[in-house]
């Protein structure tokens, strides 16, 4: 019994160290993982060198370090293909990008957080903040807010409850009676904009997709303050609701 | 599969098992179901059943409601979205590759050098795509491919040797000195051209992506039947992937044009 326990912590440990790969941690050292996994140097290496020959982590000749290995990128296609949302989204969400001359996404909520299904870049993505993949706390973004928006108030009152409303700037909405407000001008106008509240100096747009008669997920875009800017919310916005529209239409039509 | 067979015995075999599952799935098979795993797999049934619970457990597989069988879930999709992340040259080759592909009319891949293999980073579909030996992930022998004989053409010596000496079986109708000379002409001219050499009646042209420092790093390549090769002039199709590449280049902070003027003033 005492060997199968072993067994599963072992690959819980191949998972958890999966985990500490981020979009700022692109190389690990085993010193490093077998700190943070609190586990013994040699567990570390077994690990790797396990992960490594199936090809889930390479190593770096130069630096001895690892990063994820290629292979996952042939998986990650594979979830993608299988997704309709994806299918019928990913050109009308270059449409958008094309558009817009912003990089769009479309997101889910998942285990109470944004979660990026799909990232179109812009030409010139100055700032790296998203990912495919990525999760966002789900009440300072815009494509988390409208997908809230539409959901039941006791749910906001549990999100609220587990979650709390983390100040990620000075903007960042954290009064609960003010964060309802919002959600319910949200529902009223259709879309969600998101000036500063997880980054300075970024804003985002989001429009609500919807799946079976419910909103499941979310068109959005994001960009600098300079260039999504209250002078042109109203196009961006229209832009952005338009894609999402296009998107539960086909959805429905499938 | 792995050349470290010395390390082996170190594996941990519910960690190899489990990612054997998770590499069980392909396009045309995204469902699998307990009993199969195992079989596929050689694998106890109540084995396969704890690892799926586990995979399940993090989001690695999903388990469909209606048919109780499991495909991959979203946590897969986080970790290749990092790893796209990770390697800049894959975000900034994205806007270069797609109008090339629209504009020749072929596939178009992004590859980096693993030791003698290469493996494909991205790659970019034509309309009327003939079936490749390419997939995204994948690897193939370096000296086999028009994308890794140009990434190797520019690698130090050790490097060219280590390939040659792990590359044994690939090369077997090719010597030593031919391969050299071919790397050596390929550096010369910029581009390589492979003609049939890993699939018959396939073509593939590949130039050189450098980084900031002017090393290369990867290349690109443009891959198609050799039918609809010719019909295009191939000093044409040189011409507009050796741009591609140098474009590539340059949004990785390699300023081409300063070195050429610099090198053309000392000469």
């Amino acid at each position: 019994m005492a060997k199968t326990k072993n067994k599963s912590n072992s690959l819980d440990n191949a998972l958890k160290l999966l985990d500490l790969f981020s979009m700022d941690v692109s190389e690990l050292g085993v010193t490093e993982i077998a700190n943070k996994l609190g586990i013994a140097k040699s567990t570390a290496y077994r690990l790797l060198i396990t992960l490594e020959s199936e090809g889930f982590v390479m190593k770096n000749r130069e630096t001895s370090r690892y990063h994820l290995g290629v292979p996952l990128l042939a998986l990650g296609n594979l979830v993608s293909s299988r997704l309709k949302i994806l299918e019928v989204g990913r050109p009308i969400i270059q449409q958008l990008v094309e558009k817009t001359g912003e990089s769009a996404h479309i997101a889910i909520l998942k285990n109470g957080e944004v979660f990026y299904l799909c990232k179109e870049d812009c030409k010139h993505p100055v700032e790296m903040l998203t990912h495919i993949g990525r999760k966002n706390p789900p009440h300072c973004t815009s494509a988390g807010k409208v997908i809230f928006a539409y959901k039941p108030k006791d749910f906001i009152a549990n999100y609220i409850k587990e979650h709390g409303l983390h100040p990620y700037t000075p903007y960042t909405i954290t009064h609960p009676e003010e964060f309802l407000r919002v959600l319910k001008q949200i529902k009223q106008q259709g879309y969600a904009i998101s000036k500063e509240e997880l980054h300075e100096g970024i804003t985002s747009i989001a429009a609500p997709i919807t799946v079976n008669q419910q909103v499941a997920a979310s068109v959005s875009i994001v960009g600098s303050i300079k260039r999504i800017h209250p002078t042109n919310y109203h196009s961006l916005t229209k832009s952005v609701i338009q894609a999402a529209d296009q998107i539960s239409h086909k959805l429905k039509t499938l | 599969m792995q050349k470290d067979g010395a390390n082996e015995k170190y594996f941990l075999g519910s960690v190899k098992n489990a990612i054997r599952i998770l590499k069980l799935y392909s396009r045309p098979k995204q469902e699998y179901g307990i009993t199969e795993i195992a079989h596929q797999l050689d694998i106890h049934k109540t084995t396969v059943h704890r690892l799926v619970t586990k995979l399940c457990s993090k989001g690695f597989l999903e388990q469909n409601p209606h048919t109780k069988r499991y495909h991959l879930g979203l946590s897969i999709l986080g970790l290749s979205g990092l790893v796209t992340t990770h390697y800049e040259i894959y975000r900034v080759s994205l806007h270069v590759l797609k109008p090339l592909v629209d504009e020749l009319g072929e596939t178009a891949h992004l590859a980096i050098l693993e030791d003698q293999h290469i493996v494909y980073l991205h790659k970019i579909e034509c309309r009327h795509p003939v079936s490749l030996m390419s997939s995204i992930g994948q690897r193939n022998p370096a000296l086999k491919t028009g994308v890794g004989k140009v990434i190797l053409a520019y690698q130090p010596e050790e490097y060219i040797q280590h390939v040659i000496a792990k590359s044994g079986p690939y090369h077997c109708e090719k010597t030593e000195a031919q391969i050299r000379a071919e790397l050596d002409q390929i550096k010369k001219q910029g581009y390589s051209i492979a003609k049939e050499e890993i699939s018959k009646g396939i073509v593939s042209i590949g130039a050189p992506v450098k980084d900031y420092t002017g090393k290369v790093i990867a290349g690109i390549s443009v891959v198609g039947p050799l039918d609809r090769i010719k019909k295009m002039k191939t000093g044409f199709l040189v011409d507009k992937i050796i741009k591609a590449a140098a474009e590539i280049s340059e949004n990785l902070g390699f300023y081409e044009t300063k070195q050429k003027a610099a090198s053309l003033e000392r000469n």
